[in-house]
């Protein structure tokens, strides 16, 4: 089949060319209709619903909204874990199904078993389903700058930006936060209102019956129509104040009578503040799961350079967050490293082949493998990130082995060829048809090699799957174009007639030959260097630092604040700005604008004891150090705040961590048990223990965290005796602090509530709060205090599930040292120090859970791998003895990958050991290269030792060529230094390194191996 | 005059196209073989042919009549043809059928 392809490209030379150029401009045209964004698709199908349960507490919320959802929750298929929070007033409640589910679906399976369960919630409850974002959903934030107050700027975003930017395709959502939301407030006078005999829900009833258009018809007025309009709608607070709310006797009582009406704000969750010096309105353009962020935030620029031009005076939008910064230094960094690594491997053939047609030819596969891969990609739906372009870097090199051989092989035979009458197309032929096999066995090894990351799950399966993909397409590219258009072009391009060796090969083949007869004249020696390499790199393995990923520089930092939990918002605000004076006073430091509590729309529903300051750097070439040393800089500038401890992420790392575990860190141990005051006590032992432990930056819990109740304990016989149901006292309770909804005013396209809610002074004043007076339905007023114990308690800040269980939460984050290494000992520690009563257990996991869970599967996958290798080289070889000893070559190239890992300081992270996959490709091949032709020297009738020698001679200069520009291919990854060169640097320092030791070994051991157990002593006989 | 046996080589593909010639003219039975052909002359091959260096060639034969030569050539070099055919003729010195 191979054979007829190369045969029929070769008979339709013009038709390959002109399918190549249609390939390479649909290739391009791909390229530039790739989604493109930093990361790939690394979300889960996760439903997310949050609801808003005004003035309940954490155990309420626990009891009263989360227990009966995650009852109707728990039976729905395809679930892997159901978490939920109760904090105040907020349940966020979180599914993640396994993965492939269908996102609609899922999403249809939860709001059907939510609708049905919504009823048996208090009445208060409201909110629902999360828009379909991802962790890497947060692509824009802004502020609203200008002299408008804080509640212009809210009502500016919230009915003037919001809808705009809702409309740009792949927008989900943009979430407000900050400022005031206006309402029109009521505050009752209730010595008024009581003197009226009326009450709260009176004035509530009133408005919400009171407040209303509507039309009654058509009447006939002569010959036309008249239609009938009943204007009743409250639209100023004048309509509110002449509300009537009782009529009796003739007289009537109305709203303005009882109550002052004016212009308020609801009660907030959160706010924002900027630079430690206001506070500010914040917008966050949330983008849908699956859209192309680049085009998303394109799209919202440019609605809002549209929506500015409408904006007040002087008012103006200041972006803060912009993706589309980090997706294109993240693409520049692979770009720039791919654009160069071509130049490298161009220069490299021309010095290996010493004839620049032949470079020309190989040279041209690479944009050609590109542009295939990059069609595959649309195909395949992949977005070009920095892993997908990555893996196209990572396989630079590799990319052109097929076409080096193919061409190298038709030089050679066209240099024979000068005084032969055969068709020039024939010997092109036969050249390629000779290697057909060999370049195709080496293709499919090295694609078969990097199989194994399809194969890994969770995370490091959604980053690394895309890397696989596009390696084994561009693989795939490679071979088709190594055997049509390379001997196509060759067929055009190269001469015939005699090539001598270039004069990089006239330089190195004498010393060669000079190693291989010392090397042959002291085997004894060349083992004991090879056992040593191996010891070497046994004691490097356990030197070296195990971690998952290495961390990518986002760019942008954020500081969490973590405060006293029974904080006030106001107080908290006035603690951040504090912070953000303290983090100014770094130089590096651009701009910092924090936000505290909850957001709008509940997706990030935090206590107001919880800030993320989002930390603007200025440019790098300001910067006295690295990343590391401002954020060290930071860290000291913050030390000493009083109730304020601080730790350090990064924007899409917060999220990615959230997304997983549900919690923030590095590691997040979950300690399960039933009882409230003992998973505390646990969480306290295990903090203490893993804070005393090397490494740990930050250590975290909330478990031991109370916030300060006024609880008041309804006398029922009391409240019975004044004829006050227990509900009605709590609704008016909560009308007096939380306030209550009782309607809408509609101005234009604006929704303006209208919320009935006590006096400021009240809600300031506990005692007074006591002694409030109520009026219940039977007309009696009674005093708060004398229906309802009312003492200081203190509860919970907030209560954690998993699938039903509720558990304490302790969050560490590691500097300074391998995540593995830490976890280690604090496993132990944690084992040694803490007892578990009977029925608590602890359950460790974050970014290190990852780490475990890929290396399992990588030492699954890996020996399936091996094992497929084996059988390809069994089949092309045809020789047990000779297969095995091409693997013996594996261990040694690792010998080189392990050191320089060490030697670097680097850990051993996922992408250091997809960096040993491609090496252990790398090394199979060369080995192949060498033990193929060493065979086939053996069958031309030559001795075991004039076959070794002369076939490791005349393989020089393919195997250096594999090895270097596999090698060089990678060096732009070694020294760059964009985001995402992180991930990308161990992979190449283990290639590189590994290439050294295994090219040498494959050159020098493998000959002397091959010699003493590529045949049996059968096989020597017959040959 | 003997008989002679007429041997065209054509290009496989002309096959049809030659016997249909060769029908017209004649009535005699033809045989084909197909041949494969290493040459060493590739000017009337096709580039696949170049390429696998390998001539896709079939022989057409017929026993004619001395007289009957020239016109059937006459009619295959009129045929619609792809390439260049070549030929020959041998005269039949004895033949014969045996049951």
């Amino acid at each position: 089949m191979l054979r007829s392809l190369v045969a029929a490209a070769l008979s339709y030379r013009v038709l390959v060319l002109a399918l190549a150029l249609t390939v390479a401009g649909l290739g391009a045209w791909a390229f530039g209709n790739l989604p493109v964004d930093a990361y790939p698709n690394i979300a889960q199908t996760q439903v997310k619903m949050i609801l808003k349960a005004p003035g309940m507490t954490p155990e309420e919320v626990e009891s009263r909204v989360i227990t009966p959802i995650e009852m109707e929750m728990l039976g729905i298929p395809n679930q892997a874990i159901l978490r939920s929070t109760a904090k105040y007033a907020i349940a966020d409640i979180t599914i993640d199904f396994t993965d492939g589910a269908d996102i609609y679906w899922a999403r249809q399976q939860v709001a059907e078993r939510l609708s049905g369960v919504m009823a048996d919630l208090p009445a208060s409850v409201s909110g629902g389903l999360a828009p379909i974002s991802t962790p890497l959903s947060d692509v824009y934030m802004f502020t609203i700058e200008g002299p408008l107050s804080l509640q212009q700027k809210r009502e500016l975003l919230d009915w003037t930006i919001r809808p705009a930017l809702r409309t740009v395709p792949g927008v989900a959502d943009v979430n407000a936060l900050g400022g005031f939301v206006r309402t029109f407030e009521v505050r009752p006078d209730l010595v008024a209102l009581a003197g009226t005999g009326l009450s709260t829900a009176d004035i509530s009833a009133a408005i919400e019956s009171g407040n209303r258009n509507d039309g009654a018809g058509r009447l006939t007025s002569g010959e036309e129509s008249l239609i009938v309009r009943a204007v009743g709608a409250i639209r100023t607070v004048e309509d509110l104040q002449s509300l009537v709310i009782a009529s009796r006797d003739g007289r009537i009582v109305q709203l303005g009578d009882v109550a002052t009406i004016g212009i308020g704000s609801l009660t907030r969750y959160g706010a924002v503040s900027k630079n430690g010096k206001a506070e500010a309105v914040e917008g966050l353009v949330i983008a849908l799961r699956g859209a192309d962020a680049r085009q998303v935030v394109d799209g919202v620029r440019a609605r809002l350079v549209e929506v500015e031009k409408t904006l007040p005076a002087d008012t103006h939008v200041n972006v803060f967050y912009d993706r589309s910064d980090l997706i294109e230094r993240a693409i520049g960094t692979v770009e720039e490293a791919l654009l160069e690594a071509t130049i490298l491997v161009v220069v490299l053939l021309i010095l290996f082949l010493g004839d620049w047609r032949a470079a020309a030819i190989v040279a041209a596969t690479l944009p050609m493998a590109a542009l295939i891969t990059f069609l595959f990609m649309r195909g395949m739906g992949l977005s070009a990130n920095l892993m997908s372009l990555g893996g196209l870097a990572i396989a630079i090199g590799m990319l052109v082995d097929g076409a080096v051989v193919v061409v190298e092989n038709i030089v050679e035979r066209l240099g024979r060829a000068h005084d032969d009458d055969h068709p020039r197309l024939n010997h092109v032929f036969q050249a390629t048809n000779e290697v057909v096999v060999p370049v195709s066995a080496g293709i499919v090894i090295i694609a078969l090699v990097f199989l194994p990351l399809l194969a890994l799950q969770g995370l490091e399966g959604k980053l690394f799957a895309p890397v696989a993909l596009t390696i084994v397409f561009a693989l795939a590219g490679s071979l088709l174009l190594a055997l049509t258009l390379v001997p196509v072009l060759s067929s055009f391009g190269l001469k015939s007639g005699h090539h001598g060796d270039p004069w990089i090969m006239r330089r190195i083949s004498p010393r060669y030959r000079a190693l291989l007869d010392a090397a042959f004249a002291r085997k004894r020696l060349v083992y004991g260097l090879a056992t040593a390499g191996l010891v070497i790199a046994g004691i490097a393995y356990g030197a070296v630092g195990k971690t998952f990923m290495p961390t990518m520089d986002e760019g942008s930092v954020i500081v969490q604040l973590t405060k006293l939990p029974s904080i006030s918002l106001d107080q908290s605000v006035k603690g951040d700005m504090a912070a953000q004076r303290a983090l100014l006073t770094v130089p590096e430091v651009g701009d910092v604008i924090a936000r505290v509590g909850a957001d709008e729309i509940g997706l990030d529903p935090m206590g107001p004891n919880e800030t993320d300051s989002f930390v603007r750097l200025k440019p790098q070439s300001e910067w006295r150090g690295d990343k590391d040393f401002v954020v060290g800089e930071m860290r000291k500038a913050m030390e000493g705040m009083p109730g304020i401890q601080p730790s350090f992420t990064q924007p899409i790392e917060m999220r990615v961590s959230e997304m997983l575990t549900g919690a923030r860190g590095d590691l997040a141990v979950k300690i399960f048990g039933p009882d409230l005051a003992t998973l505390a006590d646990l969480a306290g032992q295990v903090q203490r223990t893993l804070s005393s432990i090397s490494g740990a930056s930050e250590v975290l819990t909330v478990a031991n965290d109370s916030v300060d109740y006024l609880q008041l304990d309804i006398d029922r016989a009391a409240a019975g005796r004044f004829g006050m149901p227990v509900d009605r006292m709590q609704d008016a309770l909560r009308a007096q602090v939380e306030g209550i909804h009782a309607g809408i005013v509609a101005e234009g396209q604006k929704r303006v509530p209208i919320m009935i809610c006590g006096d400021e002074s009240l809600r300031s004043d506990p005692t007074r709060f006591a002694d409030l007076q109520l009026r219940t339905p039977e007309g009696i007023l009674a005093r708060v205090s004398d229906m309802a114990r009312v003492e200081r308690t203190q509860g919970p800040v907030k209560l954690d599930h998993e699938n039903g269980s509720r558990f304490a939460l302790v969050q560490a984050f590691v500097s300074g040292r391998d995540l593995v290494g830490y976890v280690d000992e604090a496993r132990a520690a944690v084992a040694a120090k803490v007892k578990l009563p009977a029925g608590y257990r602890i359950v460790w996991g974050g970014q290190f859970e990852n780490q475990q869970r890929a290396s399992a599967r990588l030492m699954l996958v890996i020996p399936v791998a091996l094992l497929l290798i084996f059988f390809v080289l069994l089949a092309t070889l045809r020789s047990l003895r000779a297969s095995i000893v091409i693997l013996l070559n594996i261990p040694f190239a690792m010998v080189g990958g392990i050191v320089s890992l060490w030697a670097s300081g680097e850990y051993l992270s996922v992408p250091a050991s997809v960096g040993f996959i491609a090496l252990l490709g790398i090394a199979v091949l060369n080995g192949l290269v060498l033990v193929a032709y060493f065979r086939q020297l053996r069958t031309e009738g030559r001795s075991m030792t004039e076959s070794v020698r002369l076939g490791a001679e005349r393989r020089l200069r393919p195997v250096l060529m594999t090895a270097s520009i596999t090698a060089f291919g990678l060096v732009p990854l070694l020294f760059a230094s964009g985001p995402g060169s992180e991930i990308q640097r161990p992979l190449a320092i283990v290639v590189i390194g590994g290439l050294i030791t295994s090219t040498l070994l494959t050159l020098v051991l493998l000959p002397i191996l091959f010699e003493r157990f590529g045949e049996s002593a059968r096989e020597t006989e017959n040959a | 005059m003997p008989d002679l046996l007429l041997t065209f080589h054509c290009a496989t593909r002309d096959v049809e196209t030659v016997v249909a010639a060769i029908r017209a003219a004649s009535q005699a039975p033809i045989h084909i073989h197909d041949i494969a052909v290493r040459g060493r002359d590739f000017s009337d091959a096709r580039t696949a042919e170049r390429v696998m260096g390998n001539l896709d060639r079939s022989a057409i034969e017929l026993i004619v009549a001395d007289d009957a030569m020239t016109e059937l050539v006459r009619a295959v070099a009129e045929s619609r043809r792809d390439l260049p055919v070549r030929w020959r003729a041998v005269p039949v010195v004895a033949r014969g059928r045996l049951a």
